[in-house]
């Protein structure tokens, strides 16, 4: 029997009217979230000794980088579910996934170069192994956005669902494996683990700032998603 | 098992067939590698870098070219597949999606390593090196691993770009990211510092295993 | 060949409608096909005959809708238009790829099966197409405008073949602009924007 996958998902229905208000608490509540995340990071944490206020931009990077895995692992879900489900609330999953951790990976990448620039003189060195994989990860996700805009319809979700998987599965092997070089002659500060943030004002803000970006990266691939299968029944 | 090697066997058999007829691939291979090398190696000879420079430059040039060289080769053998719908004639003989995809990385691999060859030599040569590589077992590992990994994403990624706008450009799109971190091994292992020559021969291994065993998951879900 | 029980189903099609680029081609159709049936369909230009076909084949996914082969049954699907052959190999080593028994065409000399696909006229790469699909040796037979360049006389053999087949107990799908003789059709149907029209009353073909 072939049925077809887009039988499957005509149950999807109309938009779910109920789940508004719970989107729109769940919207207030990161804001307010986030707006607390900032007022620690610019009231609340000292000037760090060696780099002063450039430091801040620590909180907004590391954040921006959980996001990002984030996102990468909402992909891995997306393109493995409509492969083996062919389902199209999937292939949303996948869409969004891939917009939102493009944003948020660039945002990486900008601010680790603004914060390179200040601290080594350099914005970006092919030295730092950790640097390199985020601008692969980057290329990853301008691959995959561009990938759904250029494949025929018919063919876009497979495709990037293939690649998406490929993409994700890439990440945690460059990614972790950078932990097994030796950091001798690396640029990258591996500050959490080896307790570089002894204030505890800097502890509460880096993670309150990690969880802020990591829900609101989740919030916007929860919106993008509904977007995106508005759009695909409009069709 | 033997099932699918067979039909493997038959597939491989099939593109080098189609290849020794056509010579498309060999010649436009090797094309690429020459004109690249000339190209390359006049720009390192106009910075003026020194003979010791160069020795470090070397590989990582070759590697270069051997992508750029390897590239136009994967994307012509999808061409080969959708022209007149012969992959769909496959297709509807219910042909193995396994033995396609592991005689196309195997085809693929087989003239990418002619490449590989033609660049490990011509590439130093140019240069005024001894093309050293060329001559040892670790320089020719390298490259069967980079040339592997390569086969392996260019088999499963080549009947994407087919079938999408721009498809000779967005090959190298879809490649680049899956290719990066086999040509940053690659580039290490033979002219980074030896002490951590263990982990990136580590990395290039696995990322092989990666990517032939995930294209042969995912192969089925890009061919019709 | 397999032989099916006489009037035994063997593709069931229901409520299938195709797009190609997101345009629909025509409105949900459905339809069934017995053992021992062929089937011609008509209609005119873009109207979807063949993408009718190949999606019964497996070869084009954007349609909604779902059709079925009984158990045991297996399709082949031969175009006139386009040989689904590698043009490079001779028709002996494009079997080759596909089947390991020996292979002896019936409506293409010997000779010219040794020669690349790319030295045949449009005629001989629909016989080559029809006779590679032959060797797999399906139930289901799908043919795409396959009589298209066709010399009377290779017409009447390959309907003849098709014939055979139908009375060996398989079925066959002729998508067609001319008129198919009255001798091997089972029944007609239009394929318009709208549906299928010329179909028997319940929806079925004994």
């Amino acid at each position: 029997m072939m049925e077809n996958e887009n039988l499957a998902d005509s149950k999807s229905g109309s938009p779910d009217s109920f789940s508004l208000p719970v989107f729109t608490c769940v919207t207030l509540f990161i804001a307010v979230w986030v707006t607390y995340s900032q007022y620690l990071i610019f009231t609340v944490v000292p000037n760090e000794v060696t780099m002063g206020a450039v430091q801040r931009i620590f909180y907004f990077h590391v954040g921006s980088a959980f996001a990002t895995y984030a996102a990468t692992a909402c992909l891995l879900v997306g393109s493995l579910g409509f492969l083996t489900l062919k389902s199209k609330n999937f292939d949303a999953l996948q869409l969004a996934a891939a917009e939102v951790g493009l944003l948020f990976c660039s945002i990486v990448l900008l601010t680790g170069m603004i914060w390179a620039q200040s601290a080594w003189n350099i914005a970006f060195s092919f030295k730092e192994p950790r640097l390199v994989s985020t601008l692969v990860l980057w290329l990853l996700f301008v691959a995959l956005v561009v990938l759904r805009k250029f494949a025929a319809r018919s063919d876009a979700a497979s495709f990037c669902a293939v690649f998406g998987v490929l993409g994700a599965i890439l990440v945690p092997v460059v990614v972790y494996s950078v932990k097994f070089l030796s950091p001798v002659g690396q640029l990258h500060p591996v500050v959490v683990e080896h307790d570089g943030l002894r204030e505890a004002s800097f502890r509460v803000a880096f993670w309150v700032t990690n969880g802020a970006l990591v829900a609101m990266a989740l919030l916007f691939i929860w919106l993008r998603k509904k977007i995106a299968s508005l759009e695909e029944k409009n069709l | 098992m033997t099932g699918i090697f067979f039909c493997t066997v038959k597939l491989l058999r099939k593109d080098l067939i189609i290849e020794t007829r056509r010579a498309e691939l060999t010649v436009m291979s090797l094309m690429s590698v020459i004109g690249l090398s000339i190209i390359l190696s006049y720009g390192v000879w106009l910075a003026g870098i020194s003979q010791s420079q160069k020795m470090e430059l070397a590989p990582a040039l070759s590697l270069s070219v051997l992508f750029m060289a390897a590239l136009s080769v994967i994307g012509k053998f999808s061409e080969y597949d959708e022209k007149s719908g012969a992959l769909d004639g496959l297709l509807v003989a219910k042909v193995s999606s396994d033995a396609l995809y592991l005689a196309r990385v195997a085809a693929i691999f087989l003239l990418t390593s002619i490449a590989a060859f033609a660049s490990g030599l011509v590439l130093p040569t140019l240069l005024g090196l001894v093309p050293s590589l060329l001559l040892s077992w670790h320089g020719a590992l390298v490259f069967c691993g980079v040339s592997l990994g390569l086969a392996s994403v260019g088999a499963t990624l080549a009947p994407i770009a087919v079938r999408v706008r721009a498809g000779s450009i967005f090959l190298l799109t879809l490649m680049l990211p899956l290719v990066i971190p086999l040509f940053f091994a690659s580039c290490e292992i033979l002219s980074g510092n030896p002490s951590t020559r263990d982990f990136w021969w580590t990395l290039l291994a696995a990322l092989d295993a990666v990517y032939l065993a995930a294209g042969l998951w995912l192969h089925p879900h890009v061919v019709r | 060949m397999s032989v099916s029980a006489p009037t035994s189903q063997q593709l069931s099609v229901v409520n299938v409608a195709a797009s190609v680029a997101g345009h629909k081609l025509f409105s949900q159709i459905s339809f069934s096909v017995n053992s021992g049936v062929v089937l011609a369909l008509y209609g005119g230009n873009g109207v979807g005959k063949t993408t009718l076909l190949r999606v019964l084949a497996g070869l084009h996914r954007d349609y909604t809708g779902n059709f079925s082969y009984s158990p045991g049954v297996t399709v082949g699907f031969a175009s006139g238009s386009v040989s689904m052959l590698y043009e490079d190999l001779s028709l002996y080593e494009n079997v080759e790829l596909v089947s390991n028994t020996s292979f002896t065409p019936r409506l293409l000399s010997p000779a010219l099966c040794d020669r690349p696909i790319k030295h045949f006229s449009s005629g001989e790469r629909a016989l080559a197409a029809f006779e590679r699909m032959w060797v797999m040796q399906p139930t289901v037979i799908l043919l795409d405008e396959i009589t298209a360049h066709l010399d009377q006389k290779k017409r009447t053999a390959l309907f003849e073949a098709v014939k055979a087949h139908a009375k060996r107990g398989g079925a066959a799908i002729f998508v067609s602009h001319e008129e198919l003789p009255a001798y091997i059709v089972s029944a007609r149907f239009v394929l318009t924007a709208a549906g299928l029209s010329g179909i028997e009353p319940g929806g079925s073909l004994a």
